[in-house]
């Protein structure tokens, strides 16, 4: 059984394709339930991020938690 | 693990080199016919020469050479590391004018680059490094040397080689052709996965700790399983069942009953067990995605990726988002073929693809 709202999980929502990789290293390590992680299709900038996440993500998120994921380097 | 695997004049693989060096797990992307699971057939030569089979026309035919090509030998070469030793072996066919079957032009073994045998045509040169073994004998040169050279013990690299090779899943699965009957018990399934029952009474033979690996895995995508079970029932005949509960009651599926997509869920338990019970293994899997619900490839994939992120070696092909998006820039491999008459070319996509490649795939920006 997959991700869905009836169970606890995480929501991975990417900026980016390097975020997007850097979420796929982390579902590498071992000692991780990877099955309560689901990593979403990369929205394409920062500002899409939020976005998607109200528009799509903030209302019923019940048992759902979302990571969104920023890379510094690029805010400063 | 694969270092390098080199392929030339075979098919659409002409001067191939698969750079897997460093990578647990490697992903092959491509339009359709552009060598994906050609990739896979040459392994496969490599495999089945390791299970026994050394008649050269039942592992390459003359229409194996590239565009009927038959001047230039078809070449195969593994580089592997395993228990901190490189096993170098290559293999070459040639038609001469005149000849319906393939002979042997070249093949030799090598481990930390000492030869174990080398062989030109017909004459093999035995020479086993620290044993002061030398011998040299003709073979029919329509035969395979490896398969018939006796190792001297388990401990033998030239049995380890041998048994690595014959172990690699190199899997295709057509699951409606997967019963779960058996009347042996075997670790080498074949790449249709068709003897399913027999790798699992094999695994379970070799490892019944293995159980508790492939139930593991199991229960998290079906959490009403209750348990496979694996009955004899008939004079060395077993059948596969798989039981269901709830709260509600226990149901008894017929292996063969079960869909498409969850005999791949067994296949992906059974793979995971097998490595971690007599692996390291290779796996290629060719579009391991096939028959999977849209919400459980990302997971199917990440599940073949940490597993053999510990040891051994996973290879897939696939033209799925979600399975493609499971990988990363430095162990995905584009391979372009701008035509039928032309060869398969491997591009790095660290070197083409800037930004998303589902979309660029999608939008074939990726290939002339």
């Amino acid at each position: 059984m997959s991700v869905n709202k009836y169970r606890p999980h995480v929501y991975v929502l990417p900026e980016d394709d390097a975020n997007r990789q850097l979420a796929n290293g982390f579902l590498l390590h071992p000692d991780l339930l990877a099955r309560n992680i689901q990593v979403l299709p990369e929205v394409g900038g920062w500002h899409e991020v939020l976005d998607h996440f109200k528009s799509d993500y903030a209302n019923g998120m019940g048992l759902r938690q979302h990571v969104l994921p920023i890379l510094f380097a690029r805010l400063a | 693990m694969i270092r390098r695997l080199y392929i030339h004049n075979f098919r659409c693989l002409e001067n191939f080199e698969l750079p897997l060096a460093g990578h647990s797990s490697v992903l092959l992307v491509g339009k359709n016919g552009s060598g994906k699971t050609t990739v896979s057939l040459a392994l496969e030569i490599l495999q089945k020469i390791a299970r026994g089979t050394n008649r050269i026309g039942a592992l390459v035919t003359p229409k194996d050479f590239t565009r009927g090509r038959s001047d230039v030998p078809i070449r195969l070469e593994i580089e592997m590391a395993l228990e901190a030793r490189v096993y170098e072996y290559i293999v070459a066919f040639e038609l001469p004018e005149g000849f319906k079957e393939l002979r042997v032009l070249q093949e030799r073994l090598a481990v930390d680059g000492r030869p174990v045998y080398t062989r030109d045509k017909a004459q093999v040169h035995l020479a086993r490094a620290g044993q002061n073994q030398e011998a040299k004998f003709l073979i029919d040169w329509h035969l395979v040397a490896l398969p018939i050279i006796q190792e001297s013990s388990t401990s033998d690299p030239l049995f380890i080689f041998k048994q690595w090779l014959a172990r690699m899943l190199i899997l295709r699965p057509v699951p409606g052709l997967i019963s779960g009957d058996s009347n042996e018990e075997q670790l080498q399934p074949n790449t249709q996965v068709t003897d399913f029952g027999a790798w699992f009474s094999g695994l379970l033979a070799y490892s019944p700790a293995a159980y508790s690996r492939i139930d593991q895995y199991l229960r998290e995508i079906m959490p009403d399983l209750k348990d496979i079970k694996n009955p004899v029932i008939g004079k060395d005949f077993r059948s596969l069942t798989v039981q269901f509960s709830n709260q509600n009651g226990t149901l008894s599926v017929p292996f063969e009953d079960l869909s498409d997509g969850e005999k791949c869920f067994m296949i992906c338990a059974l793979t995971l067990g097998a490595n971690n019970a007599y692996g390291p293994l290779l796996c290629f899997w060719d579009e391991p995605d096939n028959y999977l619900a849209l919400s459980e490839v990302g997971h199917f994939v990440m599940a073949l990726r940490r597993e053999f992120e510990s040891g051994g070696q996973f290879i897939a092909t696939s033209h799925n988002p979600e399975a493609v998006r499971r990988f990363s820039e430095e162990n995905t491999f584009l391979l372009v073929r701008k035509s039928h008459l032309e060869p398969t070319t491997l591009r790095p996509l660290a070197q083409i693809v800037k930004g998303d490649l589902v979309s660029a795939l999608v939008q074939g920006d990726l290939e002339p």
